[in-house]
């Protein structure tokens, strides 16, 4: 626990220190928002659930999408980074897996994106008037999914050991999360079939849980679902590791 | 003892290491020697683990020795540079399982041996001079209480007086550390180590003990300059 404890303090450290990184996420993901509310995307949740705050369908779906998105880009990203810094050396011989240490990565996103999510969630309450409530099964789904689209994320820093230049694909990646998962309306059956994906559950959840209906079984599958791919991106995340070993991917480039 | 026994790797069909044996003995400073491109770094990092023989394998009586290793890379930036020397000398010790009062202490032994930490240490790295950086980088190591150590080029882009600092920290190391390092600075190699190990094409081809410079010249000359004086 010290050592994920120690990652997450110099990440959270280097990302206050660098500034224009927190900055630039702030800009982009409340500008996104503040279009979505203005060409008022979300509309059809109202008849889809019953609902007229479906701006606050729309908010916490947003809000899951962006936890998501850090989650699956962050560890990539920093694996790329540190492979050409050289840092890499010491944390391979570190006491810990590299999946495990970079829990400590994940939580310091967590924490900025957290800031990031507070302050453009105050802006649309002051500008668009979105009321809600945060719970504890929210938040709570927040965590779990972002654990299993960690697992996404594994893999994803896997394959840029072997293809370097992957923040095209992450983008692809991450606008398709968007399209695909209901944090926007879509299709239920594109919705049915994405349901194996952590966030598209997690989207479920929060809305039973602002709908006040019940959560048991949504809020088993996502832990279910999350659970799978974590562990589904652990294990491949170690196949492509030994196989750089093997290859000389791990060397500086 | 590190034994490497008969270790190859090929990239796309090129033979670097072919079926390369040596040992490294504990607790003295070895140096492996040969031109660039000559596959020094493609050892090393077989050596950290961080690259798989093709053949062969590298054993040592410490289980899982390499854990112990510390590698300090050619070039400057490897540490965070947004990170204070502090944050980056602590968190290296963090990730081998170091607790607050161990790091403590390790620091108050070494502290005299590297006067510089002081002055620098709430400075972010990136802030250091390249001398600094590697000095502190060194000092990361005894910190963290690596058994191994690995450097590779140390004293690439030294001026004189950071050249002597490291000289002499790494000088304070031998008899308690067991380093491997490469280098093309025949001042600094002939001083700093004890073993000699010449590598041409794929094997070691010359293992000699105590070397002076012009020894040392005369041996790299003949192997790698053909004819050509230094």
């Amino acid at each position: 626990m010290r050592m994920i404890w120690y990652e997450c303090k110099m990440d959270v450290l280097r990302t206050f220190r660098y500034k224009m990184g927190l900055v630039s996420d702030l800009v982009i993901y409340t500008l996104l928002l503040c279009f979505f509310f203005w060409s008022n995307t979300g509309q059809s949740f109202q008849a889809q659930y019953g609902i007229d705050n479906y701006q606050a369908l729309l908010l916490f779906g947003y809000i899951a999408w962006t936890f998501s998105v850090t989650a699956i880009s962050t560890i990539a990203s920093q694996l790329l980074t540190e492979l050409q810094r050289g840092t890499l050396f010491f944390k391979l011989h570190s006491r810990l897996p590299l999946q495990i240490l970079y829990l400590g990565d994940l939580l310091s996103s967590v924490l900025v994106q957290t800031i990031v999510v507070i302050i453009y969630s105050l802006i649309t309450f002051f500008i668009f008037h979105v009321r809600y409530t945060i719970t504890l099964p929210i938040i709570a789904a927040f965590f779990i999914s972002v654990l299993g689209m960690y697992g996404i994320g594994l893999m994803i820093a896997g394959l840029s050991l072997y293809y370097k230049r992957i923040g095209a694909v992450v983008l692809l990646v991450q606008l398709f999360l968007l399209f695909v998962t209901d944090t926007i309306p879509t299709s239920p059956v594109i919705t049915g079939v994405s349901r194996v994906l952590p966030l598209t559950m997690c989207n479920t959840v929060i809305r039973n849980s602002l709908l006040h209906r019940e959560l048991g079984t949504t809020f088993l599958l996502l832990c279910v679902v999350s659970l799978l791919w974590f562990l589904a991106g652990y294990l491949m995340f170690d196949r492509f590791m030994n196989r750089a070993r093997k290859k000389g991917n791990l060397l500086l480039y | 003892m590190i034994c490497v026994n008969s270790v190859s790797k090929s990239f796309q069909g090129n033979c670097v290491l072919n079926h390369i044996d040596f040992k490294i003995p504990d607790q003295t400073a070895t140096a492996l020697i040969g031109p660039n491109g000559i596959g020094k770094t493609t050892l090393l990092n077989i050596l950290c683990g961080s690259l798989e023989a093709d053949t062969g394998e590298v054993t040592c009586e410490t289980p899982d020795f390499q854990k112990e290793i510390f590698t300090v890379l050619s070039g400057s930036h490897q540490l965070y540079a947004k990170n204070t020397v502090k944050e980056n000398i602590e968190f290296l010790a963090v990730l081998r399982g170091l607790s607050s009062s161990e790091i403590r202490s390790n620091l108050e032994m070494y502290r005299t041996a590297f006067p510089l930490y002081d002055s620098v240490k709430s400075k972010l790295f990136e802030e250091l001079s390249t001398g600094q950086k590697q000095l502190m980088i060194l000092l990361a190591a005894l910190i963290t209480d690596s058994r191994y150590l690995i450097l590779d080029e140390p004293t690439e882009g030294l001026d004189l007086e950071h050249k002597r600092a490291l000289l002499k920290a790494v000088s304070s190391m031998k008899g308690s550390r067991t380093l491997l390092i490469t280098s093309h600075d025949p001042d600094f190699i002939t001083a700093a180590a004890e073993y000699f190990l010449f590598l041409k094409d794929g094997k070691i081809v010359t293992e000699k003990e105590q070397l002076d410079k012009n020894e040392f010249l005369r041996i790299y000359e003949s192997l790698y300059l053909q004819g050509e004086q230094l």
